[in-house]
């Protein structure tokens, strides 16, 4: 049941200064998701899909433009109120889960909960019910070299549900594992929006794109 | 904050052999400063321990140009002590003369300091020095051919220990050993005593002495006893043939002696210091770099870049503190090597304690000067783009 706006960029533009040359990633895109969505993001490599990712996340400042998310306009706001709201309304999920290497899988899926604040005790106690409601209630202890890819994009996806954002933003998550676990991991994310979550996904598998209430075809960083 | 010192601890535990060897400069640093402080505290404890010993209320007169004890090659004039003891604030004055001669005993013969003193005033200064008769009596009036032994002359010196009423030999001339002093600790124990008058025979000395301790009156304050003296004496002598000591004075004169010392392990310490820092920055530096798609994994999850600075200064600040832990470790074990060397070299009195103050304060200080070399690349960590930093490889 789509409800209000989340997510509404608006004629966003982002150039990239390289040298002499400019980069132009995003060129006047303007794009909505509604709450509750699952919207996959297809594309050729090089559209400018992750560098929409990094708009809709708060991760960095479009050229030209503006970002909405819950309706403010989140393009204008300083580095630490950007971090406010990635730690608390955006769940990352990497093609690299992005792991960090010295933590076991319940730190890791601890550090956003560290960043605001939470309680040892409490977000101790939430990270182990999130890593077993992810299949991984073994694997606490675990460092992520002594995981699988597919467990460890699992533990990503713990940690990106850790704080309980709004919405769930996943770059390519299954773009490292094999077919059959990726499929796996595509059940947990389509499970995780039937229960309420809103959820972006870039993907260039368009059978896993499927899977999605709305796909949206990204070109030279513009709808197609 | 806890949070962020166990989160540091935690990825400073996974850094190699390499970055631990950055803190030895640390290590070192905080071990000179350490050791220094604590043989600093011990010498100067052991020095007011000797001081008081020595009546920290009396004031000494010198041969001017003195600059260590006392000794026989530095004299007084005679008359300089008739008109000290006729100032207002002096009780009394008790004089000495310096010599060594050759102490013969059981057919053994020694080289020995002799201090030779006043026997009808003795008694009196012995006992205000806090000096008693171990074994026999100290000295009388009228005494004459008689001694009493340093505690350490009279039981170590000799293979047979020497006791009360034995004879000895000095220079030639029998003495009676009338007692034997208890231990002071003070270079009394190794010195002997004998009258005045048998020294200025023996030595062919009429007309001066070494030193003079002048007790002062009570009531009197040290510092008003030493400007009336002196005023006092100057009417009658040169202020080239005498110089006027309080203990104080004495203590000042040996702390800039120590001072001297300590400002050369306090350049070591620095020295040290600065390439501990320099050592701390560059690992920091090098982390930085190299957990740089870290940084970015945490800012995306929510790190405001002061929670980064936080994580990397406290990594830094840990790492000197663990510096400083080693450091207070060498340290104190150094303090406490000097002190053994200095007692088998023959010196009791340096007595080296742990103080709870100093290990804290070292450990603070080495915190703070890990945090302060961590500072420009926690800024630099802090100040990374989220995006450039995931895209690093
Ligand atoms: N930080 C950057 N600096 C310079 N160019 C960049 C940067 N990020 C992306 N680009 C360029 O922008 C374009 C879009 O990149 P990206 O959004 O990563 O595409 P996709 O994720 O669809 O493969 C590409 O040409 C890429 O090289
Ligand atoms: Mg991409």
């Amino acid at each position: 049941m789509p409800g209000k706006s989340v997510i509404r960029l608006e004629n966003v533009w982002k150039i990239y200064q390289m040298g002499e040359v400019k980069v132009e990633a995003l060129r006047g895109l303007s794009f909505e998701v509604s709450s509750g969505e699952f919207v996959a993001i297809e594309g050729p490599s090089g559209s400018g899909k992750s560098t929409a990712m990094n708009m809709i996340g708060a991760l960095d400042y479009p050229t030209k433009g503006s970002v909405y998310l819950d309706d403010h306009d989140i393009s204008r706001l300083s580095e630490s109120q950007l971090a406010v709201i990635r730690g608390r309304k955006i769940g990352f999920v990497f093609q690299q889960f992005n792991l960090l290497a010295n933590l076991s899988a319940l730190e890791n899926v601890e550090l956003p909960m560290m960043f605001q604040g939470v309680a040892v005790s409490a977000r101790r106690e939430r990270a182990r019910q999130l890593l077993v409601s992810v299949g991984l209630g073994e694997r606490l202890m675990h460092k992520p070299s002594e995981l699988s890819g597919g467990q460890q994009q699992r533990v990503a996806i713990a940690r990106a549900l850790s704080n309980d954002p709004e919405v769930l933003l996943a770059d390519e998550p299954t773009g490292n594992i094999d077919s059959r676990t990726g499929r796996e991991i595509m059940k947990l994310i389509a499970g995780l929006n039937r229960q309420g979550k809103t959820v972006v996904m870039i993907t260039h598998d368009r059978s896993l794109a499927k899977l999605a209430d709305r796909i949206e075809h990204l070109k030279d960083g513009r709808l197609a | 904050m806890k949070d962020y010192l166990l989160f540091s601890w935690n990825s400073i535990r996974h850094r190699g052999l390499r970055s631990w060897l950055t803190i030895v400069g640390i290590v070192i640093g905080v071990a000179a400063i350490v050791s220094l402080i604590t043989i600093g505290q011990g010498m100067s404890n052991a020095i007011e321990e000797q001081f008081e010993k020595l009546g920290i209320r009396n004031i000494r007169i010198v041969p001017a140009s003195l600059h260590g004890p006392p000794t026989s090659f530095f004299t007084l004039p005679n008359e300089i002590i008739g008109k000290t003891e006729a100032i207002s604030v002096v009780e009394y004055v008790d004089v000495a003369m310096i010599e060594s001669g050759t102490l013969e005993f059981n057919k053994e013969e020694k080289f020995v300091q002799v201090w030779a003193v006043d026997v009808k005033l003795a008694d009196r200064g012995f006992a205000d020095l806090d000096v008693m008769a171990a074994e026999g009596r100290l000295f009388l009036p009228g005494d004459s051919g008689v001694m009493v032994l340093g505690s350490t002359v009279a039981e170590e010196e000799f293979d047979k220990a020497i006791s009360a009423k034995n004879n000895v030999v000095f220079q030639d001339n029998k003495f009676r050993v009338v007692g034997v002093f208890a231990e002071t600790g003070t270079e009394i124990d190794s010195r002997v005593y004998i009258p005045l008058q048998d020294a200025r025979d023996i030595f062919n000395r009429h007309d001066d002495i070494n030193a003079m301790v002048v007790h002062v009156k009570d009531g009197v304050s040290v510092g008003d006893a030493q400007q009336q003296i002196e005023r006092e004496l100057l009417r009658s002598f040169d202020d080239e043939d005498f110089d006027i000591l309080t203990p104080e004075q004495i203590l000042s004169q040996i702390n800039t002696i120590l001072g001297a010392v300590q400002a050369v392990f306090a350049g070591i310490a620095a020295i040290s210091l600065l390439v501990g820092a320099v050592g701390i920055m560059n690992a920091m530096f090098t982390s930085v770099l190299e957990r740089t798609r870290e940084i970015g994994v945490m800012k995306a999850v929510g790190a405001k870049n002061s929670h980064i600075a936080i994580i990397f200064l406290s990594e830094a600040g840990i790492m000197g503190a663990a510096g400083g832990a080693i450091g207070i470790a060498v340290g104190t074990a150094l303090a406490f090597a000097v002190g053994f060397a200095a007692q088998a070299f023959g010196f009791p009195f340096l007595s080296i304690k742990v103080d709870p103050v100093i290990v804290i304060a070292a450990l603070i200080f080495s915190f703070l000067v890990g945090a302060v070399s961590g500072l420009l690349p926690a800024m630099q960590a802090a100040r990374l783009k989220p995006v450039d930093a995931l895209r690093y490889e």
